[in-house]
């Protein structure tokens, strides 16, 4: 875990992906279906409006976190390792906002390999995710989530941590970093830090 | 004719929802090709992605049945997703 903020909401969704089996996250920080992600979207960005943050912001990660968790949900359907759905939690600090999304699904290897089975690693998987306009759900040919996830954080002050397999991303102050680590990870993990 | 985005929801955020908008709206879309403007009205959305509008927007752009205009793209999601996805539109397509 390497890289990633201290937080009580990162451990325990560490934990529930990494497990070897599926558990149910606390309740509150479990979208079993994609109705109860969006609304707890929604309350996210009505949560941040209310402590302050900026509207632009609380709309802008609105469209991020569903872009990620959006994914999760349209590439897993029926295919989910054994349980359905995201872990999604966030921690509204003075500084910041911290968004934890992780799904125990098939990962980025897994899913772009269907469309292009080719892909030789989950390094390489992660980088088309981030940078090429691919769809994993062939024949549909669009797939720009993730793309737009980086450009816009890029152009934004967002950090991002994701991992998929072993492969990691990391976007720090503007300044990405791909990586590969020892720990395969299941599905997907990624983390949102965005300022106040 | 204008399309009021709000009319699909203030927060416009999935594949399923942006399919499920253009299969509503394609029966009312102007049979003579190029015989009229469209104008896709973003007035009251909070919330737009590039998966709702790639499943609505490019849509109607490859249908070729008019010229697009957008209006009110001021929202910060809505002018971020117009302008990345017009990158693989038709040039002049969204001049954001």
């Amino acid at each position: 875990m390497r890289n990633m903020p201290d937080l009580l909401i990162v451990h325990v969704g560490w934990e529930w992906v990494m497990a070897s089996e599926g558990q149910l996250p606390p309740p509150e920080q479990y979208c079993e279906h994609r109705d109860r992600f969006h609304a707890k979207l929604e309350r996210l960005r009505r949560e941040l409006t209310q402590a302050g943050s900026d509207e632009n912001d609380a709309f802008l990660l609105h469209a991020l976190l569903s872009e990620i968790g959006g994914n999760s949900f349209d590439h897993n359907i029926g295919q989910w390792k054994d349980m359905p759905g995201v872990y999604f939690a966030h921690e509204i600090a003075a500084t910041g906002v911290t968004v934890v999304l992780a799904d125990r699904g098939q990962g980025i290897l897994t899913t772009l390999r269907r469309v292009r089975p080719g892909i030789a690693s989950d390094e390489e998987a992660l980088r088309v995710a981030f940078l090429e306009r691919i769809s994993g759900r062939s024949p549909e040919r669009r797939g720009n989530g993730l793309k737009f996830v980086r450009e816009t954080i890029m152009e934004d002050s967002v950090d991002l941590f994701f991992q998929s397999g072993t492969a990691t991303y990391a976007i720090e102050r503007k300044q990405e970093r791909w990586e590969k680590t020892d720990t395969h990870l299941n599905g997907c993990f990624a983390i949102l830090t965005f300022p106040r | 004719m204008t399309i009021k985005m709000r009319k699909f929801g203030t927060v416009l955020n999935s594949r399923s929802a942006g399919r499920e908008a253009f299969l509503a709206i394609r029966p009312a879309l102007p049979r003579d090709q190029g015989s009229q403007d469209i104008i896709l009205d973003f007035h009251g959305v909070e919330v737009l992605t590039p998966s709702f509008a790639d499943e609505f927007i490019t849509p109607l752009i490859e249908l070729q049945c008019a010229r697009l205009r957008f209006e009110n793209t001021g929202n910060i999601t809505v002018s971020k997703t117009l302008r990345f996805l017009a990158r693989d539109w038709p040039e002049g397509t969204y001049k954001g």
